[in-house]
């Protein structure tokens, strides 16, 4: 049984991002490879890139 | 049952050989209901909507503000393969504050939209009767995807 978070925190904000990348990664391939429309799943996944960049560069900020 | 458990009905899994449901390519919506009736693993044909035994949808959450009847929908579906699993994902569920929203969801429905009998699939446990007029509601899906089905 997976579990969901109901008004999730940030902790699982940024784990949720990870698997969702990789799923978004692998549909948007299967999708191409089917002939279907990729352009709604591309933009999630780059929406959820960039906040996981956001987050690399706070990390980051911390080490300077 | 503890708050966030996302649970597929024993009914899925036969529509899903019946091919009641293609997961990636219908639409799949999570309608909130009140606690007036506890879903469970064994609810039988549990729909949203008539034609099966249980109307889920008779118990949703009065429809106002920033939800609207029915529910939200779960975007851009998928179910990919990973380590052997067949994982059913989607993009997660944004409800923003509003003072009209319901005031007592209490269960989320993950159910098909496309499906003729809108069969449901499973739900979410939220915990408890939850204020949507009191702040914003989320629904994070696990970071292994909504569901996934392995060779057990």
């Amino acid at each position: 049984m997976n579990k969901a978070a109901i008004n999730a925190g940030p902790e699982a904000k940024a784990l949720r991002n990870i698997g969702r990348i990789k799923t978004l990664r692998l549909a948007i391939d299967k999708r191409k490879g089917k002939g279907l429309d990729v352009a709604s799943y591309q933009e999630e996944l780059s929406r959820r890139l960039l906040e996981v960049d956001k987050l690399k560069e706070a990390l980051a900020s911390i080490d300077d | 049952m503890a708050a966030g458990d996302v649970v597929f009905f024993d009914q899925w899994l036969v529509d899903v050989q019946e091919g009641v449901h293609n997961m990636e390519t219908d639409s799949f919506k999570l309608g909130l209901t009140d606690s007036t009736t506890t879903p469970a693993l064994t609810t039988t044909d549990p729909r949203w909507g008539a034609g099966g035994t249980t109307n889920l949808s008779t118990d949703e959450v009065t429809a106002g503000g920033n939800y609207s009847a029915g529910g939200a929908s779960i975007l851009n579906p998928a179910v990919t393969l990973s380590a052997g699993a067949g994982v059913f994902d989607g993009d997660d569920i944004s409800i923003a504050q509003h003072a009209s929203n319901p005031t007592n969801a209490r269960w989320g429905i993950v159910y098909n939209d496309t499906a003729v009998g809108k069969n449901a699939v499973g739900y979410v446990d939220l915990g408890a009767a939850t204020d949507l007029s009191a702040g914003a509601f989320s629904v994070t899906w696990s970071a292994s995807g909504i569901s996934s089905m392995n060779q057990a």
